[in-house]
Parts: structure tokens; sequence; C-alpha cells
């Protein structure tokens, strides 16, 4: 039987002015809790102490999914559930929802919020590759009412660190209106079909011109692979101006490849998810190529 | 409530709806979901696995919606309606689950039963015809070690049909 969680100071705001005022007032070991599905395991399993936990559940309107004329506004507080089952999502960031709802396991996709996946700053958070690939923005509040608007490739500094880390707020993430016919997909790769975290994850948004023979638009993302989740650009690039074919998704992957920095830890060897990379990127694009020409993703 | 509402003392005031029943108690914010139901309410029916939210044997119904009762924190709870095993049996009549659990031989040890039968409730609410494939997504947050998933999913399927008016026989 596991020891009981360690003692904490308990709040919860009412607003984001409280919360960020709690939180400047007790200074470092004050963390905000949202899901709770990696801070209560942290605190059972791996030492962390928080000296109070702020609930932001409490706060009116961050848990709306919104659709507006600038795209998709996705409160911090959205539970990955939400995201993985809201038609919206689907018709039109299919990445976004296949990555949501292979996170953990149904349980933890009713607490898990978008917001923690994104602040724990983990390499591997699903929802950063297709966020990254959709262009998405993060809404950041900051004590004394200011809110900053960045790019979500910018909110990534290194493992469990991101622009969140201290003291300010992820409001929402902002997903721009994709271009017409962007195909999206995310592929996540793991010894285990279920709750378990990705050795490799990969995004890839693609379009075509309008004959549909030549790529007008390639982003891909990759998860785990790095200390933040990250974009491999020279890949992307290689892939714009060109006619699909295998030898060309061939060479994405093993320019994306290039891009990683993996570790080797007890998942997988950094040898094997460079590997995994390259046969992913190309699964990913040939994936995307196929439901062009009306097979499903 | 100030702006951050705040427990006094160490412990906090709570109501916390548990299978439709009102109950006023004084919490710690350290305190989970799980340990107050098995400790303070008595309800043992919910059981303690892992502790980690990996195992998925303390699964309740927060909302309708199921959750690992050991990451979920007590003062937490108290904003929303919880349902435990103790509470899905109606009028002394079992629920098509359990009815189907005990027919189909879907228990073995029974330490996954509650949490393998409250995640399957919540997949029935929202899909009253599953396939075996979303029985088994359903249930993958819930370890079995008995490795008795195969009766699982057919006592699943059999309370699916049983709740359609049918027999519970394919």
């Amino acid at each position: 039987m596991r020891s009981r969680l360690p003692a904490f100071e308990y709040a919860e705001a009412r607003s984001v002015d409280a919360a960020l005022s709690f939180l400047s007032a007790r200074g470092a070991g004050a963390k905000p809790l949202a899901g709770g599905t990696d801070l209560l395991v942290a605190m059972r399993m791996k030492g962390a102490r928080p000296s109070a936990l702020v609930n932001l559940k409490t706060i009116p309107g961050l848990d709306k999914i919104e659709g507006r004329e600038d795209g998709l506004h996705i409160g911090a507080l959205v539970t990955m559930q939400a995201v993985a089952s809201s038609s919206e999502v689907a018709r039109e960031y299919a990445c976004l929802a296949q990555a949501a709802s292979v996170v953990g396991s149904w349980q933890v996709r009713c607490r898990a919020t978008l917001g923690g996946n994104l602040c724990n700053g983990a390499p591997s958070a699903e929802t950063a590759p297709p966020l990254l690939v959709l262009g998405a923005k993060a809404a950041i509040a900051e004590p004394g009412g200011r809110c900053q608007v960045i790019d979500l490739e910018r909110f990534f500094h290194g493992p469990g660190a991101t622009e969140c880390s201290q003291g300010k707020l992820l409001l929402e993430v902002m997903v721009p209106k994709p271009e017409e016919n962007l195909r999206t997909i995310y592929i996540k790769h793991s010894p285990r079909k279920a709750m378990d975290i990705a050795v490799v994850g990969v995004a890839v948004a693609l379009s075509f011109d309008r004959g549909g023979h030549i790529i007008k638009d390639a982003r891909i993302a990759l998860g785990a692979v790095a200390p933040t989740p990250l974009r491999a650009r020279e890949a992307e690039e290689s892939l714009v101006g060109r006619a699909f074919t295998c030898d060309v998704a061939r060479d994405a992957g093993r320019l994306a490849a290039a891009c990683a920095k993996p570790i080797s830890d007890v998942r997988a060897s950094a040898e094997y998810r460079l590997e995994m990379i390259e046969v992913l990127v190309a699964r990913a694009l040939t994936a995307l190529v196929d439901a062009g020409r009306g097979g499903q993703v | 409530m100030s702006e951050t509402g705040r427990c006094q003392n160490g412990k906090t005031p709570i109501t916390l709806k548990v299978n439709g029943k009102d109950y006023e108690l004084l919490v710690k914010p350290n305190e989970t979901l799980l340990d107050v139901l098995r400790e303070r309410l008595g309800l043992t029916g919910t059981k303690k696995g892992c502790d980690l939210g990996d195992c998925g044997a303390c699964t309740v119904l927060l909302d309708g919606n199921p959750v690992n009762s050991c990451l979920v924190l007590a003062v937490d709870a108290a904003h929303g309606e919880v349902l435990t095993i103790e509470g899905l049996a109606e009028n002394g009549e079992l629920h098509p689950l359990q009815d189907a659990f005990i027919q189909y031989g879907a228990i073995q040890c029974g330490y996954c039963s509650p949490g393998m039968i409250m995640t399957l409730k919540a997949l029935l609410d929202r899909q009253p015809n599953p396939t075996r494939e979303q029985v088994m997504s359903a249930i993958a947050g819930n370890l079995c070690r008995c490795g008795g998933y195969h009766k699982i999913a057919e006592a699943a399927l059999a309370a699916s049909r049983t709740m359609h008016g049918g027999d519970g026989k394919s």
C-alpha cells in the first residue's frame, strides 16, 4: 500500500487573476492543479512536494472549445476526452483528435487537460506535435493582468520546462483555420496499444496544389525524440513543390530523423527512435496521400 | 468563498455527493476520493490497486465520466456527483452488467470487477450497442490480473443486449 499524498495547502481559484496572485504570493513551491493525472503521480512516485496547490478547474470559462472566425479556441482546462470526442476537432484538425484519443486510458482522458499536457513539458506530450503542425498559438496570462500570445513552438524550453513553468498560466490554445484540403495525421509509436507514452510521435499536415499532384504545403512535427517537441523543417522543405513518390517520402523521413536528438531510455534506444522517425514519417505521408485518393486515414 | 476559496486549519468542509446521498465531511486537501470513499464512508466496493492511475481498480463515475478515484482529490470531487459500484443496483435489483458478470463467469478473483463494471457502465450509457473493439478499448485502463478479459467482454456485450430488451443470449 502506498503512502498518502504529502500535505499541501489547497486553494480554489475563482478567476485567473486570483490564481496568479496565489501563485506569486506562495512562491516557487506553489503549483497550479488541473486534471492532476500527472501531478498527483509525481507527488506519490517522483518526490514532487508542492507546498500549495491552486485548483484551476474552479475558474469559469477555461474548459470551452469554441470555433471562431480565426480558428478553434481550446481552453487550457478542456479535457483530453473532450478534445478527442469533439466533432469540430475531428472534422478539421484530425491529427489533434487522434493524439488526444491515445493519451493514457479513458479514465485518465476524462481528467487530464490540454493545458496540463502542454505545461508538463514532457517531450512526449501527445498533443504537442499535432498542435505544432497546425500552427497553434498559446495565450498566456502573466501577473499584473497582462496576456501574451506566442507561437506554441516557443512554448517548450526543455524537459519539464515551458513558458508557463513559473508564475504564468496557459489560458487557451488557438488553432488557426486550416487551409482548404489540408490533411493531417498523428501516429503514436509505443510498445503497448494503450496506457503508455510515445516512444516516437509523428504529426504530419499535407496539402496539394489544385491538380492534386504537387505538394503545396508540408509540415512535420516530432515528439519524444528531442528535449522538446519540434518541427522538422528540412524535411518539410524537401517535400514542397514536388510530386509525391515513395522515394520523396523516404527522403523526408531521413531528413526528419536528422532534426532529432533522441535519448536512450527504458522505452527505446536513441538509434531505434531515429529509425522509427524515418519509418513513421514516410508512413504518415503515404497514409495522407492514400486518404486523398479516397482511402481512409 | 473568497477569490481563492481556501481551507481552514488544514481541513476543508465539503459536501460529497455519492450514490445520490450527500455526505458532510471535513477533509484534508491531500485525501483522495478513493481513500475517503473506502475509509471514511465505508464504501469498500471501490478497490485500491496501484494508487497511481494505472490499474483502474478504483474507477468510479464522476458526473458520469469514468475516473481513477486515486487521482482525484476529495475536495475536488465535491464539485461533482460520484457513482460507485454500491450505487449501481436499484431497488435490490442488480444492474444488467452485474448480472452478466455473474452469469458469464467474468469474475475470478474479483478485484478488478467493480472498476471494470463502472467503466463499462459509462460505455453503455454512451454507446448502448458497442462492438467488441469498443469494449476492449474502453477497458484499456482496467487491468485484470487473472487475464479474464475475454469473459469480461462477453459479459459486457450480453449486458448491452439485455438492456435492449433481449435476454442477454446471442
